[in-house]
């Protein structure tokens, strides 16, 4: 079917469809910008007359965040910011280098079975409400609970299948003749592996790190029940805040919201290829 | 049947913002014709199926078959058959949901459609089949769904599109001989487009070349091999293709020669058309095999023999006259030494001469014969 | 694990010259298993063992004020028991997450299907309207429950709009009343996820060969005929993928709904997930909530399972 213009019906839905989408983001950044009168006047105000970037000092200023301390939220939000930035790095990292390795593992010499990703699938399909728990226990038992080690190691296992997975897709598009070249050069198979596919997934790995970094970013789950006081992470801060019956604090959780968004948002357009592909475990290409 | 249609194309000329595609083709295609337009990828000869099936719309210019135009006519109501390069097989439906779709979606009778796949189904030779899965099938019965499913329509000119460039070796020939026996039974106007020259000589009549948008010849096999009118025509077919040489006619005393710098050839007077001056840039072309190993007085022209290829019941060699390299295609049993120089010659109904700017044939097409036998 | 065992021992591949490689060929097998090895270890070790734990602890009834798990008590299937039979909050929220999956999955595929649809239109600013409508997808679940948790205040811009539409008499109390909860929850949900179904069936039409849908209309199919009959069948296995990953996390919904309603007013938005969360986190029955945990798994791969079948068969074909 040759491509057909779009009529202005269609044009007016696709219209609608944008500021449905927009809406939400729009109404989140310009309360983040509004000054504290504003938050919550009646009737709600869109755009303020007296846009203010106050709320994002506030969020990072202890003694002032304890002047709204309404139902006990006097923590500012840079050891949550801190403490997303520290788990989401290191466990990203992790998860994307031991995915590399399976990836190719699983690529080149596995018989990835029929099973394989019924079994992935499986594991996904477990509550992480329920996983939680033994997570708790073990972890109290070993001393891991609180930490940082823990959490990273929960945000490894949980993202490890995305990153292989998606990584598998990539070295599968690599040839193998081209490795094999290299290894009639006199390499090793590892050092082909590391010399010549790695370069040439380059850009696969790039947005495979970015995508697993997105999910280690948005976790809250094990964040929630992992954190008493050593540890914070932005979502989890973001739900102390709405706890706190702190209907008076909306600029500054919508600075947070804001603070934790921007960053995903950017690396989201920047794998946009490859969204389809990460989130289907490599199944859909493009 | 419908009576068989002649296709006409006038002025046909398609654009795509500022390239051109099709560059204002005309073509007559008589009826019961079997015709190939080929031509290398990029050409315009995929645009002009496409026009010609209602997928695109010309630019300008006019689709006539049976004398009424069909352009703005949309594809469903032009009654042409197209056959994909890669078949388009549906591969969700079964071979027969595959042969019946187009009556199905016209709301035919049930028992006419049941008639009329079997019938098709014999023609094409997937009675067997008739209830396997595209997915089982071999890239000729696939093929053969194609031309099946497009058949049962009854269309009154049939495209086919690079048919045989998907097949394995084994089975084009097999399947040139059942298109050949398919378009006997049939009887009706086919259209085969394709870049390949050994495809289009074994399916076709007659030949439409194309390059650049333009068609370059219209003609018989014999004589767009024999007599190519452009340059391009005599470069396109043949392997080793047509030598070509550039240079200008010199006329010394009573003997005519074409010359590039050292480089020379003796010409028979015949050869040179009426009012071709001295001095014009020409191209003169003359065929590997046309070439005859020949001493004293008979040669044309004395060449370096540079390379030698055996190539089983004959050898091609590599010659070098001047800044002129050209192949020649001798019987195995010719002496030919690599470093000796040959003498040689070609009859002149064999040379080719063709303007040099426009690349188009200056000496007269000669009526039909056996060009190389 | 056999691949544990097995490249325990010092293979040393990456050092032998080719000859030698190629006498020892079986050996290949060796490499491959050094590096799939962090990955399965971590998967053993941070997966397997706990749901391993919790399994064991769901026949249990213990409690962590009641020391350790090692001497809990064995109850046998009780805890399921008391989940099927007597446990209505249970059963409700698993009628519910799967009310909610079904009409969330339909919204969001109704949408994405039509918006990829217009996408296979022509028309200016296409590549950048494509990237701003996937945006929500990026938005973090948290920011996104907590965005519409604002905008569904009583005194917010929904509100405004509806009051402005309908009258003041016209707006809800979106969290105070069941039915606005939940409708709140979906439109949140859908807002979220429609994007992913945009994107996922938009990639599964642009692969659809040209020529399948040239090949229809040249037979003579209208367009609505071309994508019923040709497209449509086409893209059932991306539908399928789209689905079960989609229906696999509205069953595990928990972070929207615990920034919107907190599965509030009272249980009516309560999903599975937040009733096994409260069960463990708030009134520490751990035990029983083990056994909740896998009664959802049971019957999720019962359910994916009939979606899935097709869905694997798509997965291995990409994998060749």
């Amino acid at each position: 079917m040759p491509a057909r213009p779009l009529g202005v019906p269609l044009a007016l839905v696709l219209a609608t469809a944008l500021v449905l989408t927009l809406f939400p983001i729009f109404w989140i950044v310009m309360t983040a910008i509004k000054p504290p009168t504003d938050w919550n006047a009646v009737p709600a105000i869109w755009v303020p007359a007296e846009p203010t970037l106050v709320n994002f000092k506030t969020l990072f200023d202890a003694e002032a965040i304890r002047e709204y301390g309404v139902g006990g939220v006097s923590q500012s939000a840079t050891a949550a910011v801190g403490g997303s930035i520290l788990a989401s790095v290191v466990a990203t990292a992790l998860s994307v280098l031991i995915g590399l390795l399976a990836a190719i593992g699983l690529s080149r010499y596995g018989n990835a079975g029929r099973a394989t990703p019924l079994v992935i699938l499986s594991a996904r399909m477990f509550p992480p409400a329920a996983i939680a728990v033994p997570f708790v226990i073990i972890f109290s038992a070993i001393n891991l609970i609180d930490t940082y080690v823990g959490l990273i190691a929960i945000y490894v296992a949980i993202t490890l299948p995305f990153s292989t997975w998606m990584l598998k897709s990539f070295v599968d598009d690599v040839p193998r003749e081209i490795e094999e070249a290299e290894m009639i050069d006199g390499r090793s198979r590892l050092m082909a592996h590391l010399t010549v596919t790695i370069p040439l997934i380059r850009g696969g790995l790039f947005s495979t790190t970015l995508f697993i970094f997105i999910l280690n970013w948005s976790e809250f789950l094990f964040a929630l029940v992992l954190s008493y006081s050593s540890i914070n992470t932005i979502p989890v801060q973001l739900a102390k805040y709405v706890t706190a019956m702190a209907g008076t604090l909306y600029g500054v959780q919508a600075a947070l919201a804001v603070v934790a968004m921007v960053p995903l948002v950017v690396f989201g357009f920047l794998i946009q290829k490859h969204l389809a592909r990460g989130m289907t475990f490599g199944a859909i290409k493009r | 049947m419908t009576a068989a249609p002649k296709l006409e194309l006038r002025g046909l000329r398609k654009d795509f913002g500022g390239f051109t595609a099709v560059d204002s083709i005309d073509l007559e295609i008589e009826a019961g014709d079997t015709v190939a337009l080929l031509g290398p990828s990029g050409c315009g000869k995929s645009t002009t199926l496409n026009m010609i099936v209602g997928l695109e719309e010309p630019t300008s210019g006019d689709i006539l078959v049976d004398g009424r135009s069909v352009v703005g006519v949309p594809p469903q109501d032009r009654n042409i058959g197209l056959v994909f390069q890669d078949y388009a097989v549906f591969t969700h439906m079964s071979v027969r949901k595959n042969l019946s779709f187009g009556l199905e979606i016209r709301r035919r009778p049930r028992a006419e459609i049941g008639r009329a796949v079997d019938e098709v189904a014999e023609l094409v030779g997937l009675s067997e089949v008739l209830d396997e899965s595209p997915r089982v099938l071999s890239s000729s019965q696939l093929q053969r769904v194609g031309i099946g499913r497009t058949l049962i329509m009854k269309p009154s000119l049939l495209l086919l599109d690079e048919p045989l460039s998907n097949l394995e070796t084994e089975l084009r020939t097999a399947m040139r001989q059942q298109l050949r026996q398919l378009q006997l039974e049939y009887g009706q106007t086919l259209i085969y487009v394709t870049h390949d020259q050994i495809e289009a000589i074994s399916l076709a009549n007659k030949i439409a070349v194309m390059s650049m948008g333009a068609i370059r010849q219209f003609d018989s096999a014999d004589r767009t091999y024999g007599q190519p009118a452009h340059t391009f025509v005599a470069s396109f077919l043949g392997s080793p293709p047509m030598n070509l040489m550039e240079g200008e006619l010199r006329r010394e005393g009573r003997a005519l020669c074409f010359a590039n710098g050292s480089a020379a050839i003796a010409l028979p007077q015949e050869v040179l058309p009426h009012g071709v001056e001295e001095g014009r840039d020409l191209v003169l072309g003359i065929r590997p095999e046309s070439l005859q190993v020949a001493a004293g007085e008979a040669a044309m022209l004395e060449a370096r023999v540079t390379l030698v290829e055996p190539m089983g019941p004959e050898k091609i060699a590599t010659l070098r006259i001047g800044n002129w390299e050209l192949k020649g295609l001798f019987a195995a049993g010719t002496r030919l030494v690599e470093g000796e120089f040959l003498s040689l010659t070609a009859q002149a109904t064999q040379i080719c001469l063709f303007d040099g700017a426009s690349g188009v044939r200056l000496n007269p097409l000669r009526p039909e014969e056996p060009a190389w036998a | 694990m056999t691949a544990a065992v097995e490249s325990q021992e010092p293979t040393a591949v990456p050092t032998q010259r080719p000859a030698a490689r190629r006498a020892r060929r079986p050996r290949r097998l060796g490499l491959g298993r050094i590096l799939t090895l962090p990955g399965q270890m971590v998967s053993v070790i941070v997966l397997v063992v706990p749901l391993s734990v919790a399994f064991y602890m769901s026949f249990t009834d213990w409690s962590p004020t009641r020391g350790s798990l090692l001497d809990a008590a064995f109850v046998g299937l009780e805890n399921y028991w008391e989940l099927l039979v007597y446990d209505t909050r249970f059963i409700e929220a698993v009628i519910r997450t799967l009310a909610l999956t079904v009409v969330c999955l339909s919204l969001e595929f109704t949408l994405g299907l039509g918006l990829a649809v217009l996408f296979l239109r022509k028309f200016r600013g296409k590549s950048l309207l494509f990237s701003v409508l996937l945006t929500p997808m990026m938005v973090l679940p948290v920011v996104v429950g907590y965005t519409f948790w604002m905008l569904f205040q009583s005194n917010g811009p929904i509100n405004q709009i509806i009051a402005f539409l309908f009258g003041a008499d016209a707006t809800p109390e979106w969290f105070r009343e069941a039915p606005f909860a939940m409708t709140a929850v979906i439109v949140t949900e859908v807002w979220h996820w429609t994007p992913l179904f945009f994107l996922i069936l938009l990639s599964g039409l642009n692969a659809v060969p040209d020529n399948l849908t040239r090949a229809a209309v040249i037979l003579g199919a209208k367009p609505r005929q071309v994508f019923w009959r040709v497209i449509f069948p086409v893209l059932k296995p991306v539908i399928m993928v789209a689905l079960v990953i989609r229906s696999m996390e509205v069953i595990k919904l928990f972070d929207e709904v615990f920034m919107l309603t907190r599965g509030g007013p009272g249980t009516a938005t309560e999903t599975i997930s937040l009733y096994i969360y409260k069960l463990a986190f708030a009134d520490f029955q751990l035990a029983y909530g083990a056994a909740a945990a896998f009664l959802v798994l049971v019957g999720t791969l019962f359910l994916v399972s009939l979606l899935l079948t097709p869905v694997s068969e798509q997965l291995i074909k990409s994998r060749r």
